[in-house]
């Protein structure tokens, strides 16, 4: 049957009306646990009511004492009447008083496994591994999406170009979440032990899309990991469980890329810096050696290696030239003989010989015996 | 992982190097020494950050 259409803005002004005038939800009383607050400039506070099925969003627009005392986590009753945003369809508890309760439920639950854990020593600050200085391969637990890898990524590569980055995708929140975290640092700790450093951890959220991290069975895993782990969960402010267990707790993601690797532009001038220490260095000692010496290049102070390694070098050749040249049969080389007399002397003059002597000649390939017909001197000849 | 000890370890070495060389009583003939085998090592830290050819992956599931 063909009704006749109303406009959204008459139908939320109808909801408006029938909620706003309604006896209970004009003064209702209501039991839960804050979440996602946030205070703004102009003093107004909104947060989330919720228990284990259900939220509701409320909102403080009077000025309530102790309003600042509010926060995430937080078990509280709050007193107000329901109030439709006609704009928008959407309804709010203005809240015009409150009775807070304690701390919420994830707060004891938290305390609660924190101090079982430091009790079994899983805390001990003897236990924390260092940070290896110069890492090649970092490995990050964390959701594929989102800021978290952005930022690790982006830093990481910005400070470093040396290092591989291996992530581990996971569910960083929902029910799943705890079991992935866990299960992805068992992994790398399992097949991929030469990782040198494992951050863990996802971008800033509620109180609740932290939660995972604040779980025993991450944990357990952190602390059996024998690859160093730094947990980086949140903002700054935000602590979770994983930042006590790990060996280092960065505040950031940001922080933790920072933390994971070094600057490899630093490393670079340091080490120009060493060698340029160096090369002065020993162009002072050279200086002071051999007087003439002045501060030089690095270039000139190869060469100037080179040089003495060459003088070394010839010389050394020289020197083997002189003792090949005195070796006798070089001069039989080049046509030369040798007189022995028949006892084996070699005779190096005409004065021991006379006429009739046997001698023999020793040549390059072999001897030939001879008779000495006559002697005579040079002038003779 | 071995790059981070090799790299270390030729850092390490470097640096005690010019820590002799510093010293201006050391022997002339012992300060080229030093020089020639810390500019190896110099050459050794270089040569293993420019030879990297940095890798970002992913790890899927039962990869």
């Amino acid at each position: 049957m063909a009704r006749r259409p109303v406009s959204v803005y008459q139908l939320n002004q109808y909801i408006k009306r029938s909620i706003e005038t309604d006896p209970i939800l004009r003064d209702v009383a209501v039991h839960g646990e804050i979440s996602r607050i946030t205070f703004q400039k102009n003093g107004y506070v909104y947060f989330d009511l919720k228990d284990e099925r259900s939220s509701i969003s409320c909102a403080i627009w009077s000025d309530l004492p102790d309003k600042d005392k509010l926060a995430s986590g937080k078990e509280v009753t709050v007193y107000g009447r329901l109030s439709v945003y006609d704009v928008r369809g959407t309804y709010t508890i203005a809240v015009n008083g409150f009775d807070l309760a304690g701390e919420g439920d994830l707060a004891i639950a938290f305390a609660k496994l924190k101090k079982k854990l430091a009790a079994e020593g899983l805390f001990d600050p003897a236990i924390k591994k260092p940070i290896p200085a110069f890492p090649k391969h970092v490995g990050v637990v964390t959701a594929s999406t989102g800021a978290a890898i952005r930022d690790i990524v982006r830093i990481m590569t910005d400070r470093n170009d040396y290092v591989d980055i291996h992530l581990f995708p996971v569910a960083v929140q929902g029910p799943q979440a705890a079991g992935e975290i866990a299960a992805a640092i068992d992994r790398a700790d399992r097949d991929f032990p030469w990782i040198d450093v494992l951050i863990v951890g996802r971008g800033g959220g509620s109180e609740e899309d932290l939660a995972a991290f604040s779980e025993e069975i991450v944990a357990r895993s952190i602390y059996a990991c024998r690859i160093p782990v730094i947990s980086a969960v949140g903002h700054e402010s935000d602590i979770a469980i994983s930042d006590f267990v790990a060996d280092v707790r960065a505040a950031t993601p940001t922080d933790a890329a920072n933390i994971a690797v070094p600057d490899t532009h630093l490393i670079r001038d340091n080490l120009d810096r060493i060698a340029e220490r160096m090369r002065i260095d020993l162009g002072r000692h050279l200086a002071a050696g051999e007087n003439r010496m002045q501060a030089c290049s690095m270039d000139l102070l190869g060469q100037i290696l080179r040089d003495r390694i060459r003088m070394r070098e010839e010389r050394a050749d020289a020197l083997m030239g002189r003792l090949e040249a005195l070796d006798p049969r070089h001069t039989l080389e080049r046509g030369y003989a040798m007189v022995q007399n028949g006892e084996g002397e070699i005779l190096t003059g005409t004065n021991k010989m006379q006429a009739g002597d046997e001698i023999r000649l020793l040549m390059k390939d072999g001897t030939a015996d001879a008779q000495v017909l006559r002697t005579g001197t040079e002038k003779e000849q | 992982m071995d790059s981070n000890k090799s790299f270390k370890t030729s850092l390490s070495r470097l640096e005690e190097l010019a820590k002799k060389i510093s010293d201006p009583a050391i022997a002339l003939d012992e300060a080229i020494h030093c020089y020639e085998e810390g500019l190896k090592e110099y050459k050794i830290c270089k040569a293993i950050l420019d030879d990297a050819k940095q890798k970002i992956e992913t790890i899927e599931e039962g990869k």
